[in-house]
């Protein structure tokens, strides 16, 4: 019973320690009904670029996410009676990011099927290119050998 | 050479051995990203696109309706594409700056944010022309009502300094943070936690209009 309890003081005095000591940024509390939506299409932009999406496939995207911030703009700088028309341009921002995500979850699996290809052939072009150096390898020795062998048949024995 | 001696059969595994870990090493090196280092740049310029220059006739003690002209700047280095955010704020002798240690903002209220979102290596600048169009001097101290930035009126809720001396302007750069679906201050990079602001200040002893051109 005393050991548990002490498990349990400890336990606590570990996780206050944790909390204490990890700093609490502040954050922004903008865009909030937004905010799931731009989260899930950065983070699919980024899965895109992990996997080796390049940056001209990527730049597309992060021109509409752009445009997506810019309408953003210009919803939250209308005045409160034009609701409808804020809502309005809301939804077409949303619109914007889910085609983003959906764009770029479409660019991480062909990316990451272009990847392992790549890494498939570069890997196959090094076994390739050491088979290729040690038939090199036999070749230049055989070739040395002969050399060697006729240049010892064609010397010549001079009386001094 | 003749593959029936074992001696050059072994001499011929050792040869093919090397030349495949050399040749597979390189190819490791090649498909695997090299680590680098993350940071954002962030900076102010003068007029001219220089350190230099930040006020008219290099002179912080503005007017009113004083045009400043400057160029705001971030460079993403991070590796990938980020959602940053230049926070502007209006600060006084008592404000308290931003602290690196404990990675808080400026307590000063927020004028003005811009957004953008950057691809891996871009520069964001822009022109930031700023000018105070609307102040009071009452009791030894200068109340600035309104500001105009990039030809928007900003309401300003009643910053005032000693004898209009030590107004400020804090800029601060707000990133993305993918963990938590916000904006903080600052950015995480090889488990620690960095931030990037800037200050300038300025003077408006006599909140009066600029003189005319002679």
């Amino acid at each position: 019973m005393t050991r548990a309890s002490a498990w349990l003081i400890l336990t606590t005095a570990i996780l206050i320690a944790v909390i204490m000591i990890s700093p609490l940024y502040p954050s922004a509390q903008i865009n909030q009904p937004l905010q799931p939506s731009f989260g899930q299409a950065i983070v699919a932009v980024n899965n895109a670029e992990a996997a080796g999406a390049t940056p001209n496939e990527t730049a597309p995207l992060v021109a509409l996410l752009n445009k997506a911030l810019a309408l953003n703009q210009e919803a939250s700088s209308l005045p409160p009676n034009q609701t409808a028309q804020g809502n309005t341009i809301l939804s077409g921002v949303n619109q914007i990011l889910t085609n983003v995500t959906n764009q770029a979850n479409d660019l991480t699996t062909t990316s990451t099927q272009r990847t392992s290809t790549n890494k498939i052939i570069t890997y196959v072009a090094g076994l390739i290119l050491a088979v290729a150096g040690t038939f090199a390898y036999v070749f230049g020795v055989e070739l040395y050998q002969r050399y060697r062998i006729k240049r010892t048949f064609q010397m010549r024995i001079k009386a001094k | 050479m003749k593959l029936t001696s074992t001696q050059n059969k072994r001499s011929l595994i050792a040869v093919f051995i090397v030349l495949i870990v050399i040749a597979e090493t390189v190819a490791f090196v090649t498909t695997t990203p090299r680590p680098q280092e993350q940071f954002f740049q962030f900076y102010v310029l003068g007029s001219n696109g220089l350190a230099a220059d930040y006020y008219p006739q290099n002179n912080p003690n503005l007017n009113l309706a004083s045009p400043v002209s400057w160029y705001l700047g971030v460079t993403n280095s991070m590796g990938n594409v980020q959602l940053v955010e230049i926070r502007l704020k209006l600060g006084n002798e008592t404000t308290i700056p931003p602290n690196d240690t404990t990675d808080t903002p400026a307590s000063a209220p927020e004028l003005v944010a811009f957004d953008r979102a950057l691809m891996d290596n871009e520069t964001w600048e822009f022109p930031f022309v700023w000018s105070i169009t609307n102040a009071t001097s009452t009791a030894g101290a200068t109340h600035i009502l309104t500001i105009q930035i990039n030809n928007e009126t900003y309401n300003v809720s009643n910053w005032s300094a000693t004898n209009g001396y030590n107004f400020r302007l804090i800029l601060e750069l707000w990133v993305w943070q993918t963990n938590s679906n916000t904006l903080a201050f600052g950015w995480n990079s090889n488990g620690e936690h960095r931030t990037a602001w800037l200050q300038l200040w300025f003077n408006m002893t006599t909140p009066t209009p600029p003189p005319p051109p002679a």
